[in-house]
């Protein structure tokens, strides 16, 4: 059932990617947490609507959408006069995959260490 | 803080052995080595650096360090390390870490162990993409599942 194993690194072996990307702190803001959030039931939204509720100011909220579009996490599309911001999901899902497989990985250790401490005689 | 929960992993195993035990099998690097499929340099210290050499059959060879913060036994060890790359020739020292705490709690036949990883969220998405890049598995439900979550979060 192990044949072929997804690997990253430390536990298994890690393709190698170089970069200077920007980091993905991005989303370790509230606000651009919930911009975020917002724009995940996909539909495309205006900074009018995007600030509607919002307790900080249209400049902010301006501010924090070029935040997650420099990460590539949002972007900006013109709808004649009004710009509209959408998520992009293919990076927050990798960064999910991501985990999932370093998560799967832990989990495989940790299996291995089950293994190894009830295998032995039990003393007690 | 991750609503988008891309910042932590967290696992949780209860094991039938004592806590003394457990931590040993952690914390003693020979013992270690067993389970995590790694061969080691050194010992596991407050602020020691160790070097890991992998001999997981995906990677064998793969060297790595990490370094150690905690020991506070029996109950909570913890390093950091660069997770999900390593490039030849790069020098990933000035890198964010993720942060490994493994904490022991004595438990109901037996010590649970519970195993976090934090601070993807420092970590650039292309190191991530490296990650993956491996992976050969269907992960289409993980983006429902995030975009359900960060719907929630809402």
């Amino acid at each position: 059932m192990s044949a072929r194993r997804p690997s990253a690194r430390r536990f298994g072996g890690g393709p190698e990617i170089l970069s200077s990307v920007p980091v993905f702190a991005a989303l370790g803001d509230e606000t651009r947490l919930r911009l975020v959030a917002r724009l995940c039931a996909g539909e495309p939204l205006s900074i009018t609507q995007l600030s509607s509720g919002a307790e900080v100011t249209r400049q902010a909220i301006t501010k924090h959408l070029h935040v997650l579009a420099r990460a590539g996490v949002v972007r900006g599309a013109r709808e004649g006069r009004q710009q509209l911001w959408l998520l992009e999901p293919r990076p927050l899902r990798e960064a999910r995959r991501c985990l999932e497989l370093i998560g799967r990985q832990w989990d495989e250790a940790l299996g291995r260490l089950k293994t190894l401490l009830e295998s032995e005689t039990p003393s007690e | 803080m991750s609503a988008t929960g891309t910042n932590k992993i967290e696992r949780q195993i209860l094991l039938r052995a004592s806590r003394e035990r457990v931590w040993q099998a952690i914390t003693d690097i020979a013992e270690f080595s067993k389970w995590f499929l790694v061969e080691s340099e050194g010992a596991f210290a407050p602020g020691a650096r160790v070097h890991l050499i992998s001999t997981h059959e995906a990677c064998p060879g793969e060297s790595f360090f990490v370094f150690v913060e905690e020991m506070d036994a029996p109950r909570k060890f913890s390093w950091r390390w660069h997770p999900g790359m390593k490039e030849a020739g790069v020098d990933y020292h000035d890198e964010p870490t993720t942060l490994v705490v493994f904490l022991l709690e004595e438990a109901q036949g037996g010590t649970l162990l519970t195993v976090t990883e934090s601070g993807f969220d420092q970590i650039s998405l292309t190191r991530r993409a490296g990650v993956l890049k491996q992976n050969t598995g269907g992960w289409e439900f993980m983006l429902k599942q995030i975009e359900s979550y960060v719907g929630q979060a809402a």
